[in-house]
């Protein structure tokens, strides 16, 4: 097979390595990785194999002729905070690169006759709450709180992970694929609360954003996911007089966070300009502060991945641990973490030494 | 003579979406906007009877002649001080105003309250009930919604708006028993198959 440069700079960003460093850990010279990665040298079997144990990828990764998705404004979408700085959020792209061709591979070969259809409501013809019930009529979900969401997207075969995305001011991404192939990325660092409208924040993205930008499409998926959670006519007479007591069993019902809830009671205009400042002053004096709020339910688990890799690969197929591994060009640990749940490492920079340690170059 | 079970027989949106139809659902628009016709046609200054009995009355007459037309099984029931129609043998629909809460709005007499909990008497067919009706605009000039109902003591259960139901617009529904759907039971993963020789490719699904 060919060797693919792109995949050396996907490998180094996802373990979140510079060129510096991965140099230093491969034992070449950061000339050299940047020559690789800019197609100028093709790099023998040891370099490779110093590069992917340093990028835990094996060797095969390198060659895999797949197309690195590009952070163009409609490639990826994300949750994020204005101040994540940009280092873990090409760490995050990267990974969720990765996780996406991982799936793809896996995908290739089969099909899901019965999967429910992804919502498709274009903005430009849908209002964000429109689009929103919509997407609920699509799923045939009744009024009220909204099920799990995570199975509702995984029955479209759309695979959500719930990973760690290494920074809490990033809460989610999603990446639209070619007829609905789509990816979606959670942050595993936030409560179960924040998961979930963060995931219908991208849910949002990929039904009314496919291929389309605009200033306000944040907002636009904001409400998308308030409207999917609590739509206005089912929620309205709950939040009739409403008290900050009255929230935690409202969240415990909705299954949104209470800064979700004072937000949408305030923009249904269940409450006031002064009584929305004091409940968010009321919510930031509670011992976990919004960051940490009570009340919580269990998290969303993803399951498709699983059910797929135990279901289809193993059962069916007679796949062995190894040839799932071979399939899918992914090393036994980073399966274990991403795919059977097993503890993740922190996704981190690694900053790398003052000096490094070149070696001769391969004729 | 009464019988005042509160709950009479469950009928879901979905069920009632799918009798009415969105063929069926002009007719109904038709008879409403017919008897509101009917009302300012007479004008409320050579009568002194109220204005939703006068649009009741054009609606019962517009409904003896124009229901059975449209749908297939419809027999009138005659109830104390109102009339109701029997659809598929599933339903008894009255024709109602409703105010801007989408309620209806009576006299609270001993029999509109049996109504409106849903129970029924003796000599009638114990059914589901449903309303149908208006719902005026603010200045009340004339109708903004029309829509079927199901009214269970000062709470409707659901709403169908009738000119949506006709234009087939997409809306959530409530499921047709209830925890059905839309209970806590997650949605089921897609069933897997591997796709035929020669179909295999990259991201298409």
């Amino acid at each position: 097979m060919t060797f693919n440069p792109k995949m050396v700079t996907l490998a180094r960003e996802a373990a979140g390595l510079t060129q510096h460093s991965l140099a230093h850990e491969a034992g070449i010279s950061q000339a050299f990785i940047s020559k690789i990665e800019h197609g100028l040298e093709d790099p023998n079997d040891v370099v490779l194999e110093r590069m992917g144990a340093a990028c835990n990828v094996p060797i095969q990764f390198f060659s895999q002729p797949d197309e690195v998705i590009a952070e163009g404004i409609v490639d990826f979408f994300h949750k994020k905070r204005l101040t994540l700085p940009a280092k873990p959020l090409r760490q995050a792209n990267a990974v969720a690169n990765m996780s996406r061709l991982e799936a793809l591979r896996l995908f290739r070969t089969l099909e899901f006759p019965d999967a429910r259809p992804f919502p498709a409501f274009s903005i430009d013809e849908y209002s964000p709450e429109d689009a929103a019930q919509a997407a609920r009529a699509t799923w045939r979900v009744a009024r009220g709180p909204l099920p799990n969401l995570v199975a509702l997207i995984e029955a479209t075969a759309t695979p959500v992970f719930v990973v760690n995305l290494g920074h809490e001011k990033l809460a989610a991404i999603s990446l639209p694929g070619v007829a609905g192939s789509h990816v979606i990325f959670l942050n595993s660092q936030l409560p179960p609360s924040a998961q979930r409208f963060a995931l219908a924040h991208e849910l949002g993205h990929l039904t009314m954003h496919c291929g389309t930008a605009s200033e306000d499409m944040e907002r636009d998926a904001d409400a998308f996911a308030a409207a999917l959670l609590m739509p206005a006519d089912d929620i309205r007479p709950e939040l009739r007089g409403i008290r900050f007591r009255d929230l935690g069993a409202l969240k415990a019902r909705w299954r949104v966070s209470l800064a979700a809830l004072i937000r949408q009671s305030h923009s249904l205009g269940m409450i006031s300009d002064r009584q929305y400042r004091t409940f968010n002053i009321q919510l930031n004096g509670l011992p976990g502060g919004r960051k940490h709020e009570p009340g919580e339910s269990d998290p969303e688990q993803p399951r498709l991945m699983r059910h797929i890799l135990e279901q289809h690969y193993q059962r069916e197929m007679g796949y062995s641990a190894d040839e799932i591994l071979g399939a899918m060009v992914i090393t036994r640990e980073r399966f274990n973490e991403f795919y059977l749940g097993a503890p993740q490492r922190r996704l981190r920079a690694v900053e790398a030494p003052g000096r490094t340690h070149p070696v001769s170059l391969p004729g | 003579m009464t019988k005042s079970q509160p709950a009479g027989r469950w009928c879901s949106e979905a069920e009632v979406r799918k009798i009415i139809g969105p063929d069926g659902a002009a007719t109904p628009i038709d008879i409403i906007s017919g008897g509101w016709q009917a009302y300012l046609d007479e004008g409320r200054a050579r009568t002194r009877r109220a204005r939703a009995c006068i649009v009741w009355e054009g609606m019962i007459e517009r409904a003896d002649r124009d229901l059975r037309d449209s749908f297939d099984g419809v027999r009138k029931v005659d109830l104390p001080e109102s009339a109701g129609y029997v659809l598929c043998e599933r339903i008894l629909l009255r024709f109602k105003k409703h105010d801007r809460a989408m309620r209806t709005t009576n006299v609270r007499t001993v029999v509109q309250r049996v109504l409106s909990r849903q129970g029924h008497f003796d000599d009638m067919p114990d059914l589901a009930h449903v309303t149908c009706g208006y719902v005026l605009d603010r200045a009340e000039a004339g109708i903004e919604k029309w829509i079927v109902a199901r009214p269970v003591r000062r709470r409707n259960e659901w709403v169908i708006d009738l000119r949506d139901l006709a234009a087939g617009t997409l809306a959530p529904v409530q499921p047709i028993l209830p925890g059905m759907d839309g209970g806590d039971q997650d949605a089921p993963l897609p069933s897997i198959r591997r796709r035929a020789e020669g179909e295999e490719g990259g991201d298409a699904r």
